[in-house]
């Protein structure tokens, strides 16, 4: 070689930052948790959390992960590689909601608090004299809403007219009903009468509120595809590992072409994720023309073809993957959770559609 | 990053790469862009249509003489043997501005890209003074002599076999499969030169002239209806010793040098970009029935599932491949991704035939020369020739077997 593209170099060198800090994320995380915590926090009474996992990351950093920093900060693909390690660790912790939510209020995390989850659906406002917000609405699954002291609220007037709002959970007219998920995330259902957001709760208005929401929101979509990611390359591995050595008709499962080759088509389906996720995060941290929908045909991806590894590799155990003890099921339920979280498939097909027929 | 514009050369932009690039990358595009202005004609860029083979042959020949005059027939090679020692991203650039001015295949690609490269690393120096320029301006056409009718997948237990008698090869045996042998002049074969070795020892690479008596060549004719392969049968063909490349009896790792080489920085993804972009325009085109309401393919939820699934596919691929071309450039080890392209490339690109030839209905079962044939017969055609995809250069099966254990780690199979 005479010489090279000083671009690429860059490429390059951004793609070992990126192992870095997913090597970073991989210790700290095989470090403090595993699957079979997240298997016994399964059988608490009430949903629940890695709470004491959640404040030594946080004390990590990885909360403000994307607020600006005098280090320069991280960026999207940051998120996303640690949302990754976080996916494949089953750890079950409000990483991507605060870390957006955050992000969206551009204030960084209370140490000892979970702090603030977005309500992923717009909600009803009404604008009183005096110029304060009213809100009023419902909203079926609030991810990590049952343990946040505050919510991230998108208010649209009768006029279209948008407000960003940041509402504590104690607020007079926040009803909170407890969920119970497949994999026990610490959710609620949630009910506003009437709120009323003071001046210093509002972020944003207008248009400014429009696109920090939509901002806000490409990133959170993107952070739960990472971690669905994770979840099923977590998944994937754990079914290698067990087809390399139990060994049925006097050899290992793994040899049989069944298996092999189902282990590999979830593995390549993995891969593609990965390179979508990773093409998305760049193209919404430059803010490309492009980066909503690059973000659905992420999307798209990992509810189509992600949420079925789990299930595929409980095939791969046979009869322990359906038992309580094994930790597969862990697996299983937060894939499948995940995939909700993201949203229905016609939403984003029809993103990209637009896409595709304007290029 | 479009597709679907790009295809028709609207675009110029450095993202058309999928990689950023320096001054010096332009200044070989722009060379490059001067050289096929001037060399490239239209009737070179339907070369590969012609029906006359040996029209076809003539232009692609010469398309070949063309490169070779203008130093671009092995971009990638060492500069010593006549190559341009072309960086990473100028063979980036070449292989992408000779795609989108729908450049044809130099006759002597494949020779270029295998056995040129294995004859640099494993030939003594008479082979490569004789052989490297000759390959490079198509003096000699070559083809390849790998698969056997009982050795496809399982390459290596290849029966052919090459008796040492003085100075001489004595070959016997028979290789299928063996596309242009019907006008090449020269074979590269593997051949078994100790039988009593274990099966991937005992193997040696040999260089044959095909004028050499005892050499017959029977076309095959393929399920598309025309004949590209063919069988290539040996009696008692001699060879000299000196044609054989590398050590003898260590033809196996020789190949496998020759198979394992792959150009850093070619992209793979244009051929499936460009089905992509067909067929989406065919989605977007309203029905022509007359009993239609104007919709077009692509408003059908089902239809769009498929589409968006393609598309996904492509756009990961092209991710995958810029971060290939990056680790190449850094001279780091490609990621664990590139290992799965070749399969989820071959798989794409089939299923993409596929659902063309559902999507147009009748029409897309029409073959050319038919009123109303879809894409004048190209999606049928397209539809039998896609067969290939997961045959070719290791089917699919032994792709999974290969990403199964040297990626995953599973056992082989017994």
């Amino acid at each position: 070689m005479t010489a090279d593209s000083a671009s690429l170099l860059a490429l390059a060198d951004a793609a070992e930052h990126l192992t870095a800090v997913r090597t970073m994320a991989d210790d700290v995380l095989a470090r403090e948790w595993s699957a079979d915590r997240s298997r016994d926090l399964l059988d608490a009474e009430a949903p629940t959390w890695a709470v004491g996992l959640w404040h030594t990351v946080a004390g990590l950093g990885w909360a403000d992960i994307l607020l600006e920093a005098e280090d320069g900060g991280g960026t999207v693909p940051d998120l996303c590689v640690i949302a990754e390690s976080i996916g494949a660790s089953t750890a079950p912790i409000p990483f991507v909601p605060v870390a957006v939510g955050n992000w969206c209020t551009g204030r960084p995390q209370t140490e000892g608090t979970v702090g603030i989850v977005p309500v992923p659906s717009p909600t009803p406002a009404t604008l009183e004299a005096g110029a304060k917000v009213v809100v009023s609405g419902s909203h079926g699954f609030v991810p990590y809403g049952d343990v946040a002291e505050r919510m991230l609220v998108h208010a649209r007037r009768p006029d279209g007219t948008a407000t960003l709002l940041q509402i504590a959970t104690e607020s007079i007219g926040v009803e909170r009903s407890e969920l119970r998920p497949l994999d026990a995330m610490p959710s609620v259902s949630l009910e506003l009468h009437d709120v009323t957001a003071s001046d210093d709760e509002v972020i944003a208005f207008g248009d400014e509120a429009v696109d920090r929401w939509a901002a806000t929101m490409q990133r959170l979509t993107l952070g739960w595809a990472a971690e669905l990611t994770g979840v099923a390359a977590g998944a994937n591995a754990l079914g290698v590992d067990y087809a390399k050595h139990r060994v049925a008709f006097d050899r290992p499962i793994g040899s049989f072409q069944a298996i092999k080759h189902r282990l590999v088509d979830q593995r390549a389906a993995i891969e593609v994720s990965r390179a979508l996720v990773a093409r998305a995060a760049v193209a919404v941290e430059s803010e490309a023309a492009d980066a909503a929908a690059l973000t659905s045909l992420a999307a798209f991806w990992a509810v189509d073809s992600l949420r079925s590894v789990p299930e595929g590799v409980i095939q791969v155990f046979g009869g322990i993957g359906y038992t309580w003890e094994h930790v597969a099921h862990v697996f299983l339920r937060r894939a499948a959770v995940l995939a909700a979280l993201l949203g229905g498939r016609g939403g984003h097909r029809d993103a990209v559609a637009d896409w595709l027929r304007n290029r | 990053m479009t597709v679907g514009s790009r295809a028709g050369g609207s675009r110029r932009d450095v993202d058309d790469f999928g990689v950023p690039l320096a001054p010096e990358d332009r200044e070989f595009r722009n060379e490059v862009l001067a050289f096929l202005e001037t060399e490239l004609t239209s009737e070179l860029v339907s070369a590969s249509r012609e029906r006359s083979e040996a029209k076809r042959v003539a232009l692609l020949r010469e398309w070949q003489r063309r490169l070779h005059a203008a130093g671009l027939a092995a971009v990638s090679w060492p500069v010593v043997h006549g190559g341009r020692g072309a960086t990473v991203v100028q063979q980036l650039v070449f292989n992408a501005e000779l795609a989108r001015h729908r450049a044809p295949d130099a006759i002597n690609r494949s020779a270029v890209n295998q056995l040129g490269p294995t004859i640099i690393q494993w030939g003594d120096d008479t082979q490569r003074a004789h052989y490297l320029p000759r390959i490079l301006n198509a003096a000699d056409v070559w083809c390849q002599g790998f698969s056997e009718p009982d050795a496809g997948s399982d390459l290596a237990s290849l029966r052919t076999r090459a008796e040492l008698v003085d100075d001489h090869f004595l070959v016997n045996g028979q290789k299928i499969w063996t596309s242009k042998a019907q006008y090449a002049d020269w074979i590269y074969i593997l051949a078994r030169t100790n039988p009593d070795a274990p099966k991937h020892e005992g193997i040696s690479f040999l260089l044959v002239d095909l004028r050499t008596p005892g050499i017959e060549i029977r076309p095959i004719r393929q399920i598309t209806g025309t004949a590209e392969f063919n069988e290539v049968f040996f009696t008692d063909v001699r060879v000299p010793l000196a044609n054989v490349v590398g050590p003898v009896d260590a033809g196996w790792r020789v190949a496998n040098s020759t198979l394992g080489y792959e150009r850093v920085g070619q992209s793979r993804t244009h051929r499936i970009e460009r089905r992509l972009a067909i067929l989406l325009a065919m989605a977007t085109e309203p029905a022509t029935d007359p009993a239609a309401d104007g919709s077009c393919p692509m408003d059908d939820p089902w239809t769009l599932d498929h589409l968006v699934r393609f598309a996904a596919q492509v756009e990961a691929l092209r991710q995958i491949s810029a971060q290939a071309t990056a680790a190449g450039v850094r001279g780091t080890a490609p990621g664990p991704e590139a290992s799965v392209a070749k399969l989820l490339t071959s798989e794409v690109d089939q299923a993409m035939a596929n659902f063309g030839l559902e999507m147009a209905g009748v029409s897309g079962t029409l073959q050319r020369g038919s009123d109303g044939a879809a894409k004048g017969g190209n999606v049928a055609k397209s539809y039998l020739l896609m067969r290939a995809a997961t045959l070719g250069a290791g089917t699919s099966e032994i792709q999974r077997n290969v990403i199964g254990e040297k990626l995953l780690g599973l056992p082989r199979d017994r």
